[in-house]
């Protein structure tokens, strides 16, 4: 009786075991919100190098309820992502409770990168983001700036608007939060000589379109937000000429054939997880072990600081027949 | 027994186990069998189940929504209306979107999941609109929010095989092929299936998740383990019991045959019970012992009577020697009391017993009856002279006729004697045919040849040698040469056969000591 008991415990630990570990291979999560590029990027990495992780894609645009549900069953785990600092802020308590290390490749707001211990960027911050974009739009001779931020990213919108506004001398700045393209139908962009535009890429083409359409012919200027390849898909050809603020090295991007940022970025994520699981760093150790090291990625070569950033240069790249080059 | 015979022949144990076995076996193949049969039909109607009923919800909810939005125009529900002309170009904004939406024919689904005009990723389907076309841009949300996603998943793809609608969204955007099968995705392995859609250049596609057959078969799953289990764990107790049982029986009966071996030897034997785990054996060994026990007390008992018989026996057989002892005392003293009172033939019973027991010898008698009749009829052949009176007896001189006629009644008297002794048949007829002839004129009888007995014949012939070398009142004793010449011519052939005269001729050759009178 004792050995029937046993046996019929032991099958059924092991169909628990089969459906809830699934075999306990190793498991990336892409934190993705619908439009982000992450996991083309990891997936990259991991054909590179021969690795067969298992990659989870776990959506960040769903009820703060249900993502918690989601992450609980994949406690202690790596990812990248998320795309958004708006998206970082209200992931970093789920992140700490269930100790999953996440690499943001894009995460650039000071109100989120440092915060905690559980969450890194491959980016610079805004801080200096904003000040470089300040610089540009002063050697661009642009006295009236209007910056277009996505409402929906708050975080890098307000911060970006804080940091311009630090560092810019100009007559006039003026900044709009949008949600859709239709907010800025009654928009006078004649007003201004520089447009500054803190959108994804997709919305920056659009308001690049429309812009142009009611006849802006200033300079225009994106934030690292930007700089995909929806830019040139949805901007055509009222994007040319346009600049955009790069966090990487894009002349390494460029030799790497991974000219946009977002796949560039989770290619480098998924390098420094590599890393981490080859050194069998824990989650909980993983913030103490990067702190201080240097990286050599698609991305560039950047060192990891104290606050879970990286110190690189930024750079420019200008819209030139649909395509980004650098701008010198 | 009779049940046994009647259902045939018994199984030995190891029998028993192969069948026992063997059936357990079956056994597991039948489940396992029955299980691997009853699962298909389930599994195909949980396909059913979840792919027929999601899909027919996801292609309605469609229907419905692109209905709405060409007939009334009005959005509902978060959805997006955007009118665009033949290039593309969104008529409200004049922002050419060529770049981010394509088509070959309308209707159709646009394979591109991230929102243009709603935020987060929408479903986008271009219609033809008469004049223009009609963008409808459905948030995904919408979807999640009208198919529950605990069971199973429904996709809407566009005919590039990307999933531009789910109702869970971290399938969102990714890319599947339009074959039905097992598939990976996003770290959960299930199975795919999708159909065209009617109106619309797309696929709508079910993915139905391991753990959703695991939940739902799991009772299925418990019983077959649960029976499985059963069946393992018969199978495990019967091999168990096969080594408990064999081996405890076989050194069982080991032991029992070593005691019982032990047993035709001596009756020093202890059987000495095994431990076993099987009370039954145990109890067969508490019985052997009890058995060897009452065998060894009855073997105690039996020996202790054989004992007895023997002390008996021996007891009888001293009794019969002292017996046969008197016996030839008594005889010896009736032969003596007859030579006492026929003073002329002192000795010659002895003599006469000596020569006789001789010649039978000589002729091969070997038969102890036959042996023992000669010995005492040479020794009281002349009995019944106890009959006759003395003077005739001892008369100096020739007896007259009816002296004679008195003495010949003696053979007569003296078979009267010996025939009361019970067993003494042969000596009576010795004692009454020693004086017939070979040749008939003896008495009392007149037999002649082979009517009178070779014992009879045997002390005949020794009885009238010995007379002759014997003194008689009425003449002196001859010598053997003259008893033998006498013999020879006078008596062979009338009175003795020739050829037992020749065998006696022999023994006196042999023993010429026993042939001087009264040595």
């Amino acid at each position: 009786m004792r050995l029937a008991a046993f046996l019929f415990v032991a099958a059924l630990v092991l169909i628990v075991l089969l459906v809830q570990v699934e075999l306990g291979r190793f498991r990336v999560l892409v934190l993705d919100d619908g439009r982000t590029n992450f996991l083309q990027g990891v997936e990259s990495y991991l054909k590179d190098h021969n690795l067969r992780y298992d990659v989870v894609t776990v959506r960040t645009d769903v009820d703060q309820a249900e993502l918690e549900s989601i992450l609980r069953k994949y406690q202690n785990s790596y990812a990248v992502g998320p795309r958004l600092s708006s998206e970082a802020q209200r992931l970093i308590p789920l992140l700490e409770k269930f100790k999953i290390f996440a690499i943001a490749p894009l995460v650039t707001s000071y109100r989120v990168v440092g915060k905690s211990s559980y969450l890194m960027t491959l980016s610079p911050t805004d801080e200096e983001q904003g000040r470089q974009i300040a610089e540009r739009l002063k050697v661009e001779g642009c006295r009236k700036v209007l910056l277009v931020a996505d409402k929906l990213n708050p975080v890098h919108s307000e911060t970006i608007e804080e940091s311009l506004k630090r560092h810019l001398s100009v007559e006039q700045f003026e900044s709009r939060q949008i949600e859709t393209i239709d907010e800025l139908l009654g928009e006078d962009f004649n007003r201004y000589d520089g447009l500054v535009l803190a959108l994804d890429g997709r919305k920056a083409g659009i308001v690049v379109q429309l812009a142009r359409k009611k006849g802006f012919s200033g300079t225009i200027v994106g934030s690292d937000y930007a700089l995909t390849d929806d830019l040139t898909t949805a901007g055509g050809p009222a994007v040319e000429g346009m600049i955009v603020c790069c966090l990487f090295d894009f002349e390494t991007m460029l030799r790497s054939r991974m000219p946009d940022m977002q796949i560039a970025g989770a290619y480098d994520a998924a390098m420094i997880i590599a890393d981490l699981k080859h050194n069998r760093v824990s989650q909980q150790d993983a913030a103490s072990y990067l702190r201080g090291r240097t990286f050599e990625g698609v991305t560039g070569r950047f060192s990891v600081t104290f606050d879970l950033s990286a110190s690189r240069n930024l750079t420019f790249v200008r819209v030139k027949d649909g395509r980004f080059e650098i701008e010198r | 027994m009779e049940d046994l015979k009647s259902k045939g022949e018994a199984m030995s144990l190891k029998q028993m186990m192969i069948r026992f076995k063997r059936y357990g076996g079956l056994l597991v193949f039948i489940l396992i069998a029955s299980f691997l049969i009853g699962l298909y039909p389930l599994t195909r109607q949980i396909n059913s189940y979840y792919s027929k009923s999601y899909m027919r919800l996801l292609k309605s909810f469609l229907d419905e929504v692109t209905r709405d939005a060409v007939e009334s125009g009005q959005p509902s529900f978060g959805m997006v209306v955007r009118r665009l002309s033949e290039g593309l170009v969104d008529l409200a904004t004049g922002v050419d979107l060529s770049g981010l939406l394509s088509y070959e024919k309308l209707p159709s689904i646009v394979p591109e999941p991230r929102g243009l005009f709603v935020n987060g990723n929408s479903t986008k389907i271009l219609i033809d609109g008469g004049s223009h076309i009609l963008l409808i841009e459905i948030p995904v949300s919408l979807l999640d929010r009208m198919l529950s996603a605990e069971m199973a998943y429904v996709f809407l793809m566009a005919s590039d095989g990307t999933i531009v609608a789910c109702n869970d969204l971290n399938f969102q955007g990714m890319r599947i092929s339009t074959r039905k099968g097992f598939v990976r995705m996003n770290g959960t392995t299930g199975f795919v299936e999708s159909e065209p859609l009617e109106h619309l250049s797309g696929f709508v596609a079910s993915f139905i998740p391991l753990r959703t057959y695991f939940t739902i078969l799991l009772p299925y799953l418990l019983v077959a383990i649960a029976a499985l289990c059963g069946d393992a764990v018969w199978l495990s107790l019967a091999y168990s019991f096969e080594n408990r049982l064999v081996v405890g029986v076989n050194m069982v009966l080991d032991n029992i045959n070593q005691s019982l071996t032990k047993l035709d030897k001596t009756d020093e034997v202890f059987y000495v019970p095994l431990e076993t785990r099987i009370a039954e054996l145990s109890q067969l060994q508490a019985g052997i012992q009890k058995l060897i026990e009452a065998q060894k007390a009855s073997w105690h008992e039996l020996h202790a009577m054989m004992q007895s018989l023997q002390d008996t026996v021996n007891e009888l057989e001293e009794t019969q020697r002292t017996l046969q002892e008197r016996n030839t005392q008594i005889i010896a003293t009736l032969a003596e009391a007859i030579e006492i009172k026929d003073a002329n033939t002192l000795g010659h019973s002895d003599r006469v017993v000596t020569l006789a027991l001789e010649l039978a010898k000589e002729i091969g008698l070997k038969d102890p009856a036959d042996l023992e009749a000669i010995k005492f009829g040479a020794l009281l052949h002349d009995i019944g002279k106890i009959g006759i009176p003395e003077y005739i007896l001892n008369k100096p001189g020739r007896l007259t006729k009816q002296e004679y006629e008195v003495m010949k009644l003696h053979p007569i008297y003296g078979e009267k004697i010996i025939r009361k002794i019970s067993g003494w048949d042969l000596v009576a007829d010795i004692v009454r045919h020693h004086h017939e002839n070979f040749d008939g004129t003896g008495y009392p009888d007149g037999l002649k040849g082979s009517q009178i007995s070779l014992r009879t014949q045997i002390v005949s012939i020794v009885d009238v040698f010995c007379a002759l070398i014997e003194e008689r009142p009425y003449r002196p004793a001859m010598s053997l040469e003259e008893a033998l010449k006498l013999m020879q011519t006078e008596m062979v052939s009338t009175k003795f056969d020739p050829e037992l005269f020749e065998a006696f001729k022999r023994v006196l050759e042999k023993f010429p000591r026993i042939c001087i009178a009264g040595s």
